[in-house]
């Protein structure tokens, strides 16, 4: 098999008494799309937050990288964009008495290489990065078809925009993997289908992307493969219809109601 | 002098006021806004840059240059002073305790304003010590209102510091990090921005506006002690409360109110209350205020 973009193996953490992950294994090839699913509280988002160094895990490794897989270990989120890994959330975080524009153009920070002092002198060469900035992030705005809101700010725009804002955010520093956190959850039917036909867009530029989602109307048609947690292990892995017939999948999750997650929201 | 003319001298002595305290309550409303924390050692910064002015002027006083050229160099001597002062702190007493609970970071503060305010006093002495006048007495009399150069130095660069800084934190990168940072750490971070640096960037320029309004400070009233670090840090930083801690238009106009509101009571009531009489305005805005004038922010973090 080839060699993996993201190696994760043997990820355990714990939260006080709360086994979040526990020895998680999991390999991401390039240009694949992973549908990870599971119940609540399966550790779906803190193994997002291992992975993009907001949570140290308490072992295993996580390894990252085309050619030479690095280990992330250690590495401050900061330096973990700079691999090429970026993220949208489950609970939308972004700027929100900050513009449209300037929420994506804040996004392409890491592609730029005046750095924070250059910026603030207000160097030639920091200028035309501001100008690239913009003109990438409208790029970006358009791809999320936001163009029109540029100047509004975040706060101001409905939910669902808000999702593919955060989606046009993490674009922005050009990632080779994008890990996106139920990009869905809270979204009508019509707008879900817009966002899958923005995903399948993203997918279409050769994008590796690992999607949490609950939806299966959402995780089926995109997923190369599907990946299931249920307390913090992985319980199933393979195609998206084999997943959908796995009897402990069906007992952990899908026999499960449909859960109040959309609808609380 | 009829009461008219008392009216216009009395705001023009409370803008000059109002002015410094304005370039100090930024640094207060910066670093509160990038952090959530009064830095209480804020005020120590500002008399600190009076002191370093003050050292940069003596060392140069045997070489009989212009007062220009002494101008410029003892502000460049405040600022860089200052601003690494400001850096050090947030990097030895902040940065480490960023994570623990608030109370902790308050206790911390309040140490380190101690710690400077005594450092101050061991290195400069407790007692009062004389600033030179520097910039040449000129005066105007208009009508029966004195206006001096001084006053217009420190409302001309007040004036372009402010101006300036708000170019810097709307249109510049770092200014973008800045209001990010101070939004959703977090978020921040995951973008590829190093959240450590934007706050430390923020320490060094609020420190340095301290710096420039303690040296105009020194400018004004010709005479320094360590204890005003501590009176008009205080000052400052109810000037930021009044214009909404971590709106940084808010500290600008809150500065210039306070100033105000000072020169008119110790005009009209009596310089000896003029303290008391900040602090009462501010207790009674708060009642129906509490976020003071601007400051419609509240703590959006999850
Ligand atoms: N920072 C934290 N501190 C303490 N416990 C946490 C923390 N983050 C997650 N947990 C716990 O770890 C477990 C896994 O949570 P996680 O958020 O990863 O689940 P999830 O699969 O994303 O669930 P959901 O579908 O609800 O988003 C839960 O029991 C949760 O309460
Ligand atoms: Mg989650």
């Amino acid at each position: 098999m080839a060699q993996a973009l993201l190696e994760v193996e043997g990820l355990t953490k714990r939260f006080g008494g709360v086994v979040a992950l526990e020895d998680v294994t999991l390999r991401v090839h390039q240009g694949e799309t992973v549908g990870l699913i599971g119940p609540n509280g399966a550790g779906k988002t803190t193994l997002f937050n291992c992975v993009t160094g907001l949570l140290r895990a308490d072992r295993g490794a996580i390894r990252f990288g085309r050619r030479n897989p690095e280990s992330l270990a250690g590495l401050a989120a900061h330096h973990i964009v700079q691999r090429g890994i970026a993220r949208t959330f489950q609970n939308i975080r972004l700027f929100g008495s900050m513009s449209v524009l300037e929420n994506v153009v804040l996004g392409t920070y890491q592609r730029t290489h005046t750095g924070l002092w250059g910026a603030a002198l207000a160097t030639r060469e920091a200028r035309q990065e501001q100008q690239w900035a913009a003109e990438r992030a409208m790029e970006l705005l358009e791809l999320v078809r936001l163009q029109d809101r540029a100047e509004a700010l975040g706060a101001s725009l409905p939910f669902g925009l808000q999702r593919r804002l955060e989606i046009a955010r993490a674009l922005a520093s050009d990632p080779v993997l994008l890990l996106l956190d139920e990009p869905a959850a809270g979204l009508n039917p019509v707008e879900k289908q817009a966002l899958l036909a923005l995903i399948q867009r993203i997918k279409a530029q050769g994008l590796t992307m690992v999607l949490i989602e609950h939806d299966m109307h959402v995780v089926m048609p995109i997923s190369d493969r599907v990946v299931v947690l249920d307390y913090g292990k992985t319980i199933a892995e393979g195609s998206a219809e084999a997943i959908q017939r796995d009897a402990r999948v069906i007992e952990a999750y899908l026999g499960v109601p449909q859960r109040g997650a959309d609808a609380a929201r | 002098m009829n009461s008219f003319e008392l009216l216009l001298q009395q705001l023009a002595n409370g803008l000059t006021l109002g002015a410094i305290y304005a370039l100090i309550a930024l640094g207060y409303t910066m670093v509160y806004g990038v952090v959530q924390l009064i830095n209480f050692a804020h005020g120590e910064i500002f008399i600190a840059g009076a002191y370093a002015a003050l050292t940069v002027i003596l060392m140069l006083s045997g070489l009989a240059l212009p007062w220009w050229a002494v101008l410029g160099l003892c502000t460049a001597g405040a600022v860089l002073g200052c601003g690494a002062l400001g850096w050090g702190i947030e990097r030895l007493a902040y940065r480490p305790i960023r994570r623990a609970p608030r109370l902790n970071a308050f206790i911390t503060a309040i140490g380190m304003s101690f710690f400077l305010q005594n450092a101050l006093m061991l290195i400069f002495g407790a007692t009062d010590r004389q600033f030179p006048t520097l910039i040449p007495l000129v005066r105007w009399q208009l009508g029966g209102v004195t206006l001096t150069l001084i006053q217009l130095v420190i409302w001309a660069a007040s004036g372009a510091l402010m101006i300036g800084l708000q170019g810097l934190v709307m249109s510049t990168t770092l200014g973008k990090a800045m209001r990010a940072t101070s939004q959703d750490l977090v978020a921040c971070a995951l973008l590829g921005i190093p959240v450590n640096r934007v706050i430390a960037i923020t320490f060094m320029i609020g420190s340095m506006l301290a710096a420039v309004g303690g040296l105009l400070f020194g400018l004004y009233y010709n005479t320094i002690n360590f204890h005003d670090g501590y009176l008009v840090g205080l000052k400052a930083f109810t000037a930021a409360v009044l214009g909404g801690i971590g709106n940084m238009p808010g500290a600008m106009v809150g500065g210039i109110l306070l100033g105000l509101l000072e020169g008119l009571g110790a005009g009209y009531l009596s310089a000896q209350w003029k303290n008391v009489f900040a602090f009462a305005i501010l207790v009674v805005l708060l009642l129906f205020k509490p976020r003071g004038l601007f400051g419609e922010r509240v703590a959006e973090r999850a």
